[in-house]
């Protein structure tokens, strides 16, 4: 069994929004799309993402922290939505455990949406289709592509490197490392849906700053400043007389 | 959940025509061979009964995104209940059509009464299914519940039954059969009543037991959503949550009661009290105001429906409803050691 999915560490992302807009890019031009928008350019701009960034205050003032939870779909291994779909358009394939949508066999009726815990299918009001996360099915296996660029259009993007993909049924892929060594987890796990995406969560950091360190590093400053302004020739008094 | 005006209709039209049918075909098997019905009476109550699913049926095309391919939906008829509603909903026609066929044309009883019975099949298999469809979603537990295909069931039968006596006062006055099927209307009206009322009161005590924090799957009290990130309203944000206020629901709720089960009610059982009365009339009103009730019950339906999905949103209704388990605890329950 083969199991293909994301591993996000929460820890490193940064909220930058890059991976769902990248993601937007690649398949509103790749075989899953066009992904319709109404009112792009204008005020209310409207249309269908297969990913998207929200952001969580978690604790109170000062012990806080800030979330970024990127969310496409989870291509659940006991995925809902499929077990709903009256057409069979929506399966799940067997090599490589990815979930998608047949758009030819797709009837439109939004059932599996109602089904999916993780709201992570978007209707076409234009194509009258399901549409979701197909984990760019149309790069992983293109050969068309460089080796190194047969990836998720997210995780190429993430500046953070925040994003991992990988066999999570094969232990010797990057994507079980990172959920072994970094603790991973499901969201939801209630939901009975097994998801096979992962999250890696917050990790603490502690760092230990001490006063002659940072005066060594403080006068370092004022010593390069000093130098500086004598090349230079111009001397102000505050960074003459420290 | 945003309540898909297509569904609503589709769910109750179908329901009151399926209940009609129901009644009728009961009504032929114990009555017509003793003259209590006519078959005059059969026939018009039976096209009646066969305009409403029609009519429901219309309007779930309007729901489809390609209603072109609809057909395809019969395919995943073993796991799936909206393709077994699918299947369920045109067969039931179908047996409704021959049976009126049959008795059009004068054919022998035990066929006429055989299609009967299997459009009586067909209807309670499209009662199942088109209630299952939503009860199955274990996401939103205020549909997730044994209520909603007893609901569907007994509501559908409600409006049948006014129809069906609007149709024999009509067409047969001053029979027994329309001062019978008072009584019934009577008693499905105060039971359907007391349903409801259950639905209710189950919707605004249910306890969920899921919040934030497993959703982001962080144990922390405090969890605040700041940005709902690009384009926001959207899909997530529209289909699956609707707002309704507490005093909006409250109103809903008792013009819900009061229009398809307590006025109709009423007026049953004025009828019931008033034999020798023409009560074509009030009966038609009852069944109007039945399905006129159950269109906006069934527009509640959707609304009070909370899927988990709305978590990430900011959008979950969280009851105010503790949970069960801690809450007895605290009365001094010994807890298990």
């Amino acid at each position: 069994m083969s199991q293909k999915a994301l591993v996000i560490d929460l820890h490193k992302c940064v909220g930058c929004h890059a991976c769902a807009a990248n993601c937007k890019a690649w398949n509103t031009q790749g075989d899953a799309g066009p992904l319709t928008d109404t009112n792009p350019y204008a005020k209310d701009p409207e249309g269908v993402w297969f990913n998207r960034v929200q952001t969580y205050e978690v604790g109170k003032f000062p012990e806080v922290e800030v979330v970024h939870l990127p969310k496409s779909c989870m291509h659940c291994k006991n995925a809902p939505c499929v077990e709903v779909c009256p057409t069979g358009a929506s399966y799940k394939r067997v090599e490589d455990g990815i979930v998608l949508v047949n758009y030819d066999d797709c009837i439109g009726c939004k059932y599996c949406s109602w089904a999916c815990p993780y709201g992570c299918r978007e209707f076409d009001e234009f194509e009258g289709v399901m549409k979701k996360c197909t984990l760019c099915v149309d790069r992983i296996y293109n050969e068309a592509l460089p080796e190194e660029e047969r990836k998720p259009a997210c995780v190429i993007a993430c500046p953070a490197k925040a994003r991992a993909y990988g066999d999570i049924d094969d232990p010797s892929s990057q994507a079980s490392r990172w959920i072994a060594e970094g603790k991973g987890y499901k969201l939801m796990p209630e939901s009975g849906a097994d998801p096979s995406n992962h999250y890696l969560p917050k990790r603490k950091v502690n760092i230990h700053v001490d006063k002659e360190a940072l005066l060594k590093v403080a006068h370092a400053h004022i010593n390069a400043a000093r130098n500086i302004a004598c090349d230079t020739g111009s001397v102000s008094e505050d960074v003459a007389q420290p | 959940m945003y309540p898909e005006m297509s569904l609503v209709f589709l769910t109750v039209l179908a329901g009151a025509g399926q209940g009609m049918f129901i009644l009728l075909v009961i009504l032929d098997a114990l009555f017509l061979k003793s003259g209590e019905v006519t078959p005059h009476f059969l026939m018009a109550a039976g096209i009646a009964s066969l305009i409403f699913p029609l009519a429901g049926m219309a309007a779930s095309f309007f729901h489809l995104g390609n209603p072109q391919r609809g057909w395809k939906a019969i395919f995943k008829w073993k796991q799936s209940w909206l393709s077994r509603e699918v299947i369920f909903l045109p067969a039931f026609v179908g047996f409704q059509f021959l049976y009126l066929l049959l008795l059009y044309s004068g054919a022998p009883e035990l066929y006429r009464l055989f299609a009967g019975f299997l459009g009586i099949v067909t209807a309670m298999g499209l009662y199942l299914s088109s209630a299952m469809l939503y009860a199955a979603i274990r996401f939103i537990k205020e549909w997730a519940t044994a209520l909603t295909p007893i609901n569907f069931v007994l509501f559908g039968l409600t409006s049948g039954a006014a129809a069906t006596a609007a149709a024999a006062h009509y067409t047969m006055p001053g029979m027994t059969i329309g001062y019978l099927l008072s009584y019934l209307v009577a008693f499905l009206a105060a039971f359907s009543l007391v349903m409801k009322g259950l639905a209710f009161q189950f919707n605004a005590t249910v306890y969920s037991g899921i919040s934030i924090k497993n959703a982001l799957g962080m144990n922390n009290p405090h969890i605040r959503l700041m940005d709902t990130g690009t384009a926001y309203p959207h899909f997530n944000t529209k289909e699956y949550f609707f707002p309704l206020t507490r005093r909006q629901n409250g109103i809903q709720q008792t013009l819900v009661l009061g229009i398809s089960f307590f006025l109709p009610l009423l007026m049953a059982l004025y009828a019931a009290w008033n034999p020798a009365l023409k009560l074509g009339g009030l009966f038609s009103t009852a069944a109007f105001l039945i399905v006129t009730g159950l269109i906006l019950e069934r527009r509640l339906f959707f609304i009070q429906g909370n899927h988990v999905q709305n978590l990430y949103y900011g959008n979950y209704r969280q009851n105010a409803v503790k949970n069960p388990a801690t809450s007895k605890a605290k009365q001094g329950t010994p807890r298990p050691k």
